[in-house]
């Protein structure tokens, strides 16, 4: 469309004369300031979390089940605080109660929870895109491809958080909270960057890894599919053989991995269970491996995808 | 008996409004389904093919509802506006299911299939699968699903929509001959130089309602508030204006390059005094014309969009 | 244009003539039958098997459904036997948790999503024909990808194959989870797969409550009649009435929404 010729300036009005001005209310092109194409990411970022905020069955009901979490964890936390807990002992060797064993035991319900929410959004969010031609959109802007992984990364990460970091930050705070004197809240004072710690370490597995099944497989249904079967069966494969060969490779698992991070920062031993069985420096490094690897596949498939001519060029 | 009729019917998504308290019959023939987009025109074609039932009212093909009873639908055939169909299917794989499905029986529907291809010109294509198609060649094979098990009713909701020129006339020349066979066609569009090709019987609807039904001109005829335009191309044009400027039944007159642009209520008695002015004061006339015997213009009276100069 | 013009214009009448009530034969001769409910389904479950051989959701399945050998692999490897049974059939169980969503709810909510499912609905057909057809033609491909799984995996940790009231139970299973696929499917196509492996996961883990609810879990029955040792507890019979019970209660809660569903 082209611009709409200017009006032609009026005569200048002879002093004290009433004068008038015609405005072309035309298109025009806009002309004001820009952000930097840096920024792109953001909004990428912020459209990803309001999709995901869309309907029930994506996001909210998530966020749902994580509320009744915090709250049930809570509750024991507040009730039954000085009831033993069965087979989890502080590193004194004494039997932790319910209210040092609630927020660790709480994480394996959040990354459920996670686990549950990467289903119905993470698996599909790289995978749904390329089916659907959004690619073409995206990258007929001045959109990089970094600027597409890292806002769907950044999206996802920030939706993912509010159920691995942010449940677990309130039953921190309650924690602490709970503490007979301030010697102990002074004494307590380090569970929040643990948690804080074992949040991200939790957040970027969930979010990294079912965003890279979704990148590399190009049908969102198979994309879901892969993911539940290496989370769910592969994951427990490895824990089962771990037990079996009595090695660490139950690390690869990524629920036994967040287990084992967990109980470790919050200085507990376990007798059974999945965290027993690996090595605490195995499961740090299984997590990071899976998020990096998975970013890598992201950053490569989409990559790939631009210079395929899928989208226009930046 | 009318092959549609449509008594109070009204339809809503949620708080969207899609049709508002539409009464209407439809006899037979080809009708064009005229409308701006999101005026209610696939809402009230899906509610005849049965996908939709209303929420309000009555609406029943043949005396049946479409939703609820079965059988009825075996005279309707529809060509939805989406693209999307089985792709891993060829195109003949796909109408001789769809014909299967409709109740031709199976040794028959292989041959329907094939002739309802061929009706559409796509016999070359027939044996490839569609997900190679270009979207001329979808439409042709939406067609093709829609015809192939004989249906007494077509309901074609955007059928030349994303199709080359070359490509619109063929599909267009194709469904005059179905219409030609005695089928009753519905065809929808919101472009109105396609409803123009097919038909000048037209329904047109505006926000969720029935705004006028019938003949293009008749209707045209109708709106005698808004004068009828006639432009006259010719060597004189202040001749023909002088000539005519005082007729009580010329509201207005424009110069234009070349020519000038008459408004009259009358436009039958206009056309006889253009006539006679041009011959008594030997104006030559290159073109006579009126830019309002159009869906455009009939369209925008109805309206009111689109602005008139 | 006021709004006197408009009734007006509502009013005129189209011209043309009444072609009158139509025959029973077409114009070009056909006949002109409602196929039933039977021939919808044959047709339907010929072109649905047509369309996933064409497909690739048998390979992606196949790879899916062989994870499990690489448990039994790597048991062999270790030369540990103690426990391959349970847990071979424990990872074939979520497995079949995931295949079958695959298969039946992608395929019913993709078709409504995708509203490829109106050249279904606008046909002569009863809509309950159509989801049938679609169960019975991919019911069952979860349940053979599992089987052959299930008997790889043990000739291979073993050294000998499954008896046969295992492939009984992981058909059985197969068909109910598909079931359930199908009618969580209709009721949210557009995450009715994720939903029916979240719904599966419920059930696992609720099938290990020691209390009668572990009877309205599918996990629990398909166990109970594959009777492996160390994780069967109940009765065959008995959990194939239940088995039938769940199922009839989704298809029930399918055929109803379905009846429901527009385009």
């Amino acid at each position: 469309m082209s611009d709409a010729a200017p009006a032609p300036a009026p005569a200048p009005a002879p002093a004290g004369a009433p004068a008038g001005t015609i405005h072309d209310l035309g298109y025009k092109r806009y002309a004001g300031a820009r952000h930097a194409r840096s920024t792109r990411w953001r909004v990428i970022a912020r459209h990803q979390i309001a999709s995901a905020w869309q309907t029930w069955w994506r996001y909210k009901s998530a966020l749902a089940l994580a509320v009744i979490v915090t709250f049930i964890a809570g509750g024991v936390m507040f009730l039954l605080q000085d009831r033993d807990v069965k087979g989890v002992f502080l590193p004194s060797g004494i039997a932790a109660t319910l209210t040092d064993a609630a927020l660790p035991r709480a994480m394996q319900w959040y990354s459920r929870v996670a686990f549950l929410l990467s289903l119905t959004i993470g698996a599909r969010v790289v995978a749904g895109d390329m089916q659907s031609g959004a690619f073409t959109f995206y990258f007929a802007r001045s959109v990089r491809p970094r600027d597409y992984v890292i806002g769907k990364l950044v999206g996802l990460f920030a939706v993912v958080a509010t159920i691995m970091l942010a449940g677990p930050l309130l039953l921190a705070f309650a924690r602490l909270a709970l503490s007979d004197s301030t010697d102990e809240l002074i004494r307590l004072l380090p569970i929040l960057p643990k948690t804080i710690l074992l949040g991200v370490l939790g957040t970027l597995a969930f979010a990294a890894v079912p965003l890279g099944f979704s990148a590399l497989i190009r049908n969102p249904r198979f994309a879901l599919a892969m993911w539940a079967t290496y989370y769910l069966v592969v994951g427990g494969m490895m824990y089962v053989l771990s037990r079996a060969l009595d090695n660490g490779i139950g690390a690869l698992d990524i629920a036994t991995a967040i287990d084992t991070v967990t109980f470790d920062l919050f200085d507990m031993k376990l007798t059974w269970g999945r965290a027993k069985r690996v090595d605490a420096w195995a499961a740090y490094t299984s997590l990071l491996v899976h998020a990096a690897a998975a970013i890598g596949i992201v950053a490569y498939k989409v990559r790939r995808a631009h210079l395929e001519g899928i989208g226009g060029s930046s | 008996m009318s092959v549609v009729v449509a008594d109070n019917c009204s339809k809503w998504y949620g708080h969207v409004l899609g049709i508002s308290d539409v009464s209407w019959r439809l006899r037979g023939g080809i009708i064009g389904l005229l409308g701006p987009n999101g005026a209610g025109k696939s809402t009230l074609m899906k509610m005849m093919a049965g996908l939709l039932r209303p929420s309000r009212g009555t609406l029943s093909v043949y005396g049946a509802s479409p939703f609820e009873d079965v059988a009825v639908r075996r005279r309707i055939g529809y060509a939805p506006e989406h693209e999307k169909t089985w792709d891993e299917l060829t195109a003949l794989e796909l109408v001789t299911v769809m014909a299967r499905l409709a109740g031709v029986p199976g040794a028959d529907a292989g041959r329907a299939a094939e002739a309802a291809i061929e009706q559409v010109g796509m016999t070359s294509a027939m044996h490839r699968r569609v997900r190679g198609f270009s979207k001329g060649m979808r439409q042709r094979t939406k067609l093709a699903t829609a015809i192939a098990h004989d249906p007494d009713l077509l309901l074609l909701d955007e059928p030349l929509t994303g199709v080359d020129p070359v490509a619109r006339m063929d599909i267009v020349e194709r469904i005059r001959a179905l219409g030609d066979r005695g089928k009753t066609i519905v065809v929808s569009s919101h472009v109105l130089y396609e409803i123009e090709a097919l038909t000048s019987e037209i329904v047109v609807i505006y926000r969720g309602q029935v705004l006028a039904e019938g003949n293009i001109y008749e209707i045209r005829k109708l709106i005698d508030r808004h004068p009828h335009r006639i432009r006259i191309e010719c060597d004189r044009p202040r001749a023909v204006a002088a000539a005519l400027a005082g007729a009580e039944h010329v509201s207005r007159i424009v110069f234009e390059r070349g020519g000038v642009l008459l408004e009259t209520r009358d436009p039958d008695r206009c056309y006889d005094e253009i006539a006679a002015a041009v011959i008594e004061r030997g104006v030559t006339v290159s073109a006579l014309g009126s830019p309002d015997n159009n869906l455009g213009a009939v369209f925008e009276y109805l309206t009111g969009e689109g602005g008139r100069r | 244009m006021t709004e006197g013009d408009r009734s007006k214009l509502a009013r005129s009448e189209a011209r043309t003539s009444d072609p009158g009530p139509r025959e029973s034969r077409g114009v070009s001769g056909t006949t002109r039958d409602v196929p039933g409910g039977l021939s919808t389904m044959i047709t339907i479950v010929a072109v649905t098997w047509k369309r996933v051989l064409r497909g690739r959701a048998l390979w992606v399945g196949a790879v899916l459904a062989l994870m499990p050998v690489a448990y039994a692999v790597g048991m062999r490897f270790a030369e540990v036997e103690r426990g391959l049974r349970p847990n071979l059939f424990v990872f074939e169980q979520l497995v079949l948790s995931v295949l079958a969503p695959m298969f039946v709810a992608s395929s019913i909510g993709e078709e409504i999503e995708d509203r490829t499912i109106t050249y279904l609905w606008c046909r002569p057909v009863p809509r309950w024909a159509v989801l049938l057809g679609k169960l019975s033609a991919l019911a069952l491909i979860p349940g053979v990808l599992i089987a052959v799984s299930w008997f790889v995996g043990l000739e291979i940790g073993l050294g000998f194959g499954p008896q046969a009231r295992s492939y009984v139970a992981l058909f059985a299973g197969s068909v109910t989870v598909s079931i359930i696929a199908a009618g969580l499917a209709v009721l949210v196509p557009r995450h009715g797969m994720a939903l029916t492996v979240c719904y599966m996961l419920f059930d696992a883990a609720v099938s290990n409550i020691p209390a009668s609810i572990e009877n309205l879990t599918v996990s629990y029955n398909v166990r109970a009649i594959a009777q492996v040792p160390s994780i069967a507890d109940g009765d065959a019979a008995t959990g194939a009435i239940w088995l039938g019970v769940i199922a009839a209660g989704w298809l029930g809660i399918g055929l109803w929404r379905i009846r429901r569903i527009e385009a």
